[in-house]
This record gives C-alpha cells, sequence and structure tokens, in this order.
C-alpha cells in the first residue's frame, strides 16, 4: 500500500460526457471481480429458500421439451432434419432458446431492478447487464449438460462442428445483450418496455426455429428469415449438436444484424448511464 | 495546510435536473398514445410537461487541499448529496469539471448492495466488491471488519434478519477498512446507537489522521464540528460561506435558529438621539476575527457608544444570550462599585473585560443599553449586530459534549492522601 501511494496518484476526472468516452474497458477490468460477485449475488438470491434450487434452471426446458414433443412430434408430426427424432431436435432449440430469452429480459430490466445500488455507488454501469447474462450462463450450463446426455440417449454422433458451438453461443449472446442493452435503456425513461418483454420473447420464439426447422421456411424467404439473428443462431446449434446441414449464406444476416444491434445498443447505453440515476 | 497540493479541483460545477416528468407524456405508452389520438388531452400534457428546471448546483468553484477534512452544511435540498454524487461519478454534471487525485471512495449509504436473503459473511464480500475492494483486499481485512461491527454472532444469519443498526454497523464496518486516498461521505450515521456513531466518528478521525482528503456531509452540527477543519455552507445550490468550521457552523445555527439578521452595524446614525450604540468588536482582536472568539484567554467587548449631548450622569448594560436566547450572563459599568459615567458629546469606547469566556461553540447574542441615571432614562437599546461567534473547541467529555453548559478543559492531579 505504501509504494502504491508514493506513486502519483490516478486522476478521475469529471465533466459531462460524450457517449463513447463512457465506456472505460480498462476500468471495466479492473473491476471484473465485481461481475463475477453481481453474477453469483444474482444465482445464489435466485434459488435461496427454493426448494428445486437450480433444479428451476432445468425443469422449465425440461417441461417445455416434453410438451413439444408430444404435440409438435407426437401429435402434429413436426418434420425435423434428417429424421433425427422430434425431442432432441427441439430440445437442441429450447435450449439455447432459454438462455436467450433470460438474459434479454434480465438485461433489458437491470438498471431498473438495481436502482438501489446504481444511486449511491459508482462502478463501471456496464458489469449490471453483463453480471445479469453471466448468472443467466449457470442456468444454462445445468440444461446444456441435460441436452448432451439426451442426445447421446438418442444415439446422435457428434461431428468436429461442435468445436464451432462456442461461436454460435457467442452469437446468442450478443443478440441477446444488443437487444436487452437497447430495451434497458429505453425502459429507463419508459417502464413500458418491461410490460413488452416477455410478449416479445414468446412472439419473437414463434419467428424463430424452435419447434420447427428452418428448412420449412420457403427459400423466397429464407433471407429475410436470416434477419432475425436467432434463426442463424439455433440453426447453428442443430448443426453443431446434431450435424444437421450446416448454415450457408444465411449466416451473414443474422451475424451484421446482432452485431449492429449490439454496437448501437451498447451506444444507447452509454448514452443513458451517464445521467441514468437523476430518473431511475 | 493551503500548500498541500489540491485532492479535488472543482471548476464551475453544476447541476440541473428536470422536475416533473422526463419524457413528454409522462414516460408511458398511455400517455403517448392518448397524445396521439386526441388534441385536448395533448394541449393539457403539453402544459404539464413544458421543461421545468432546477440547478441543484451551481458555478461550484473548489480546491480541497490534501489531508483536509471537508464539512458540508446546509438545510435539506440545497445540493449536498448532488454534490457528492457528482465527486463519487453517479452521475455526470451539467457544467463544469471537477478532478481528484488518487483512489475515491463514497459511502452515501450504509451497506449498498446487501441482500437481505444473504448472510453477514456473503454481504460483507459483495458489499467490498460494489465500493471498490478487491477480494484479495476484503480477505485480508475480514477479520479486523468482523471485529469493527462486533456481529461475530451474527456473520451467518441473513442480513434480513438483523436490526436496523446492526445493519448499519455491518455496512460501516465494511466502508470503514475501504482505504481510500478520498472519502466522500453523505449523511449516514444518523441511525445506530451512541457509542457506535462515536467509534464512527473516531475512525474517520484516523482517516482523516492519516492524510487522506475526507468530505463529511452532515445535519449533525457536533460531528461536523469534530471532525472537519473546514466547512461549506451550500445555500440553493451554491457556497454561501467557506471557511474554519467554528465560525462556519456558528453562522450557520445562528441563522437557523432565526437569530437576527446577520450583517455589519449598519445605520444607526441616522435619527435624533442622544446617545446611541453604533458597532462593537472585541479589543484587540486580531484581523478577520474582531467578532470570533477562539480561545480562553482573556476577552473584551469594546462597544461605540456616541454621545450627541453631554450625559453628566449614566450607566450602561451587557448581556449575552445563548444560541437557544438564554441569558448566560450579564454585567453593568457601575458594578463594582465604579459610579456613573460622565461622558462629553463624541464617540466613546465601553470596553467590558472578562477574565474568559468558556462557551461552547455557537453563535451568540449580544444585548447592550444605555441608561441616564436623572429618570432611569433609557438612550438606546441595542441587539449588537453581528453576533459573537465562539469557536472554542469542545473539550467537555465527549460522551456529553453537548450538555453541559461551560466548555473547560479539566486538568488532573492525583495525590497520595
Ligand atoms: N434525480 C433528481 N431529479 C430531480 N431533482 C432532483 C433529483 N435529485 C435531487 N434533486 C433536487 O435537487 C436538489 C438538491 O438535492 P440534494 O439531494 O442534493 O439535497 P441535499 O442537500 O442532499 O438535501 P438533504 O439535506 O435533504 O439530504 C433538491 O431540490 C432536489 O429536489
Ligand atoms: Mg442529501
Amino acid at each position: 500500500m505504501a509504494e502504491a501511494r508514493a506513486q502519483p496518484p490516478a486522476v478521475t476526472r469529471i465533466r459531462a460526457r460524450a457517449g463513447w468516452e463512457a465506456l472505460n474497458l480498462r476500468e471495466m477490468w479492473e473491476r471484473r471481480e465485481l461481475l463475477w460477485f453481481l453474477a453469483w449475488r444474482d444465482v445464489r438470491v435466485r434459488y435461496k429458500q427454493t426448494i428445486l434450487g437450480v433444479g428451476w434452471a432445468i425443469l422449465q426446458p425440461l417441461m417445455q421439451m416434453v410438451v413439444f414433443s408430444i404435440v409438435f412430434g407426437e401429435w402434429l408430426k413436426v418434420p425435423t432434419d434428417n429424421n433425427i427424432p422430434y425431442p432432441v431436435f427441439s430440445s437442441t432449440a429450447v435450449v439455447p432458446w432459454a438462455l436467450f430469452g433470460s438474459v434479454l429480459a434480465a438485461t433489458a430490466t437491470s438498471l431498473t431492478s438495481n436502482a438501489g445500488i446504481l444511486n449511491k455507488v459508482y462502478f463501471p454501469r456496464l458489469l449490471i447487464p453483463l453480471a445479469g447474462a453471466a448468472a443467466r450462463l449457470v442456468d444454462f450450463g445445468v440444461a446444456f449438460a441435460i441436452l448432451l446426455a439426451m442426445i447421446f440417449v438418442f444415439g446422435i454422433h457428434f461431428t468436429p462442428a461442435i468445436l464451432l458451438l462456442p461461436l454460435f453461443l457467442l452469437l446468442l449472446l450478443v443478440t441477446a445483450l444488443g437487444f436487452g442493452l437497447w430495451l434497458g435503456a429505453i425502459n429507463v425513461y419508459i417502464r413500458d418496455i418491461q410490460m413488452l418483454v416477455p410478449f416479445l420473447i414468446t412472439l419473437w420464439s414463434y419467428a424463430s426455429p424452435v419447434i420447427y426447422s428452418a428448412q420449412s421456411i420457403p427459400p423466397a424467404w429464407r433471407m429475410v428469415y436470416a434477419l432475425n439473428p436467432m434463426a442463424g443462431v439455433l440453426n447453428g446449434f442443430r448443426w453443431c449438436l446434431l450435424g444437421t446441414p450446416a448454415p450457408g449464406p444465411e449466416i451473414w444476416p443474422s451475424i451484421i444484424v446482432a452485431i449492429a444491434v449490439f454496437l448501437t445498443g451498447m451506444m444507447m447505453f452509454l448514452r443513458v448511464q451517464r445521467t441514468m440515476v437523476d430518473i431511475l | 495546510m493551503s500548500g498541500a497540493p489540491p485532492a479535488i479541483s472543482i471548476r464551475g460545477l453544476g447541476k440541473r435536473y428536470r422536475i416533473g416528468s422526463y419524457l413528454p407524456t409522462g414516460g408511458t405508452l398511455r400517455g403517448w398514445f392518448a397524445d396521439r389520438l386526441s388534441a385536448k388531452a395533448r394541449a393539457a400534457s403539453a402544459e404539464s410537461n413544458k421543461p421545468r428546471y432546477i440547478w441543484a448546483l451551481r458555478d461550484l468553484t473548489l480546491d480541497v487541499p490534501t489531508g483536509s477534512v471537508i464539512g458540508i452544511i446546509g438545510r435539506n435540498g440545497v445540493g449536498k448529496s448532488t454534490l457528492l454524487k457528482i465527486l463519487s461519478r453517479i452521475t455526470d454534471p451539467t457544467e463544469g469539471t471537477a478532478e481528484l487525485y488518487g483512489k475515491v471512495a463514497s459511502l452515501l449509504e450504509v451497506g449498498t448492495g446487501f441482500h437481505g436473503e444473504l448472510t453477514g459473511r456473503e454481504n460483507i464480500y459483495l458489499n467490498g466488491a460494489i465500493s471498490g475492494m478487491t477480494r484479495a483486499e476484503v480477505d485480508r481485512r475480514f477479520d479486523e471488519i468482523v471485529a469493527f461491527s462486533e456481529l461475530e454472532q451474527f456473520l451467518d444469519t441473513p442480513v434480513k434478519r438483523y436490526s436496523s443498526g446492526m445493519y448499519v454497523r455491518l455496512g460501516f464496518a465494511v466502508a470503514a477498512h475501504l482505504d481510500p486516498d478520498i472519502l466522500l461521505v453523505d449523511e449516514v450515521l444518523a441511525v445506530g446507537d451512541l457509542s457506535f456513531q462515536r467509534r464512527c466518528l473516531n475512525r474517520m478521525n484516523d482517516v482523516a489522521q492519516t492524510g487522506r482528503t475526507v468530505i463529511f456531509v452532515s445535519h449533525q452540527m457536533t460531528a461536523i464540528r469534530r471532525l472537519c477543519n473546514r466547512t461549506i455552507w451550500l445555500e440553493a445550490g451554491r457556497i454561501r460561506d467557506f471557511g474554519p468550521t467554528g465560525e462556519v457552523v456558528a453562522r450557520y445555527e445562528s441563522e437557523s435558529l432565526g437569530g437576527a439578521a446577520p450583517g455589519g452595524s449598519g445605520s444607526r446614525e441616522g435619527a435624533a438621539y442622544k446617545a446611541r450604540y453604533l458597532s462593537w468588536m472585541r479589543d484587540g482582536a486580531p484581523a478577520g476575527e474582531a467578532h470570533v472568539l477562539s480561545d480562553l484567554a482573556p476577552v473584551a467587548f469594546r462597544l461605540v457608544l456616541d454621545v450627541r449631548e453631554r450625559i453628566a450622569a449614566g450607566y450602561g448594560g451587557i448581556e449575552i444570550f445563548d444560541p437557544e436566547g438564554k441569558l448566560i450572563w450579564s454585567g453593568a459599568s457601575y458594578d463594582g462599585g465604579r459610579g456613573d459615567l460622565a461622558l462629553d458629546p463624541g464617540k466613546h469606547a465601553l470596553i467590558y473585560s472578562l477574565p474568559m469566556l468558556p462557551l461552547k461553540p455557537g453563535a451568540y447574542k449580544l444585548h447592550a443599553s444605555f441608561y441616564e441615571r436623572e429618570g432611569r432614562k433609557l438612550l438606546d437599546d441595542w441587539w449588537a449586530a453581528p453576533e459573537l461567534i465562539v469557536s472554542l473547541p469542545p473539550s467537555s467529555h465527549p460522551d456529553d459534549e453537548w450538555q453541559g453548559i461551560l466548555n473547560l478543559p479539566c486538568g488532573l492531579r492525583v495525590e497520595r492522601e
């Protein structure tokens, strides 16, 4: 500590900042432990006093899998790619979709639900939505383990494509955070957003290949459909885990939209964060 | 002290808040739709949503030397918390700049981020991380933190089962071990029992003693007097007064207790009169301290009396009232068998001297009168302005600092009997 004091002190400059100036990656790196603590708090608080604890993380997708398998797989006979059994086909999308939905919802409401802290102490504000997202990864990890077991039980062989799965996971997170930051920033001013989010997620899931295969989309519409980044993500998951046909050029609209939304969402967030506590 | 390099340097800082709704239409979609659909709703909301602004802070320029402890006082809503929020980067200012040199920690609330479901132990780590400590730092100081909070038995109890005092203890214990170069503290000690408050103040005093810079907002003048070398009095977002704590606090107290209007000895020379007091000062006071008492040495009050017509036999009286308006001392010119005064026209100084005036800090009112012996006719009756500001350091036992009347240091000898 003594040596630290001998150095010229760190200077904090305060003034009305413009948008990007508020992004201080170095400071975020210095405070990375806080990201961990905030995520840990989220997970811990969510499951404390529940009987099932982390069990809840799998119960919801599990019930979805069962219902989907019966309704869409058995009764409606929704076709799958490569004749993969429907339960495992839909589960491969249900699990990442659950992650997407929860990260999106958590990010969109993270600022308002943490108003108490944001109002009283400074730390890089971006850590709040990031921690919310990180906490949901725990649930995802558990559900994903079950999914892998299921794929194994159904006798599907993994292909080398599985090595690319992290890229699609990244695309998923970028999409969820991008839209979440947008909604979260607006939600500071207009609280109607948080009412809208659950509904939005449900609608969006119908527009994404969760319960059906993206192959069912008429070819003329595929490029438009691919503007939905989650179409790219879910196709990618199926390709990496189930060996369905690799995503073609339709992956590019997904990636471009995801990155564009992420960057603009970030910009919105940085703009809003400078004085958002005045309204929170 | 002013030679020390600044720890904080503030230039023209201002913060404007928008009051009322931030968005047109009150920030809900319903309002937004109503506006689109009906001209009447639109007109109504345009009226009620005219942007109204207030400057919570304006034109603040200030240098805080390293190692000083600055108090900030002022009525509710004058911008004290706003200033700390800007300095701790919670919100951006609207104009102006500030620079802070060194590691900054702020304590605007005790136990920020505490979660009721988590145990004391877990919350120590969480709150530490939120306030800027690394995990390793918390590990290292964990035992000290727990010892300071005196909550060993409750470490594994969820914080929601704590009493509010225990909650504050735990929060302050973490904050007390932050180890910053600059510490910003808002009114946080109001809760918590007296002995804990005292320990917190002592702890902040220790922090101040080791050369850190502290900015301390409080409504408790006792605490401000104890801790701060210099104090800022904020009013409507601007600095009303900035100077040595004793004086600023005394002036503030005198005004908030509804004291006489401040200001010099104005135009008492107008109308016709036989004799009238014009002004007063402490006899032999150093420059700038003419109305301030800051030591326990002999004191003399020098009252200037303007006599227009010769007074063959007259006498004067003087009284001192404490901040609550209670008479604490009075004297007269004829005391001790001095007899009456004979005064020719012209200005005279009546100098009342006392061996010492052991008063508690505060603003005291002087009252002076002058009578003619014949018919005991009152010639002048004057509430002296300005008031007497007593800024002696408090020397009673800290527990009873604001009880009691006298402010005297006590000596002690122990002898074998
Ligand atoms: N987020 C906000 N939006 C609008 N006005 C605000 C906001 N925060 C504070 N104000 C206004 O700014 C002014 C200064 O508030 P501030 O909290 O700094 O006062 P204070 O000096 O700390 O008062 P107190 O002694 O009561 O704590 C007040 O008039 C308050 O109403
Ligand atoms: Mg305040």
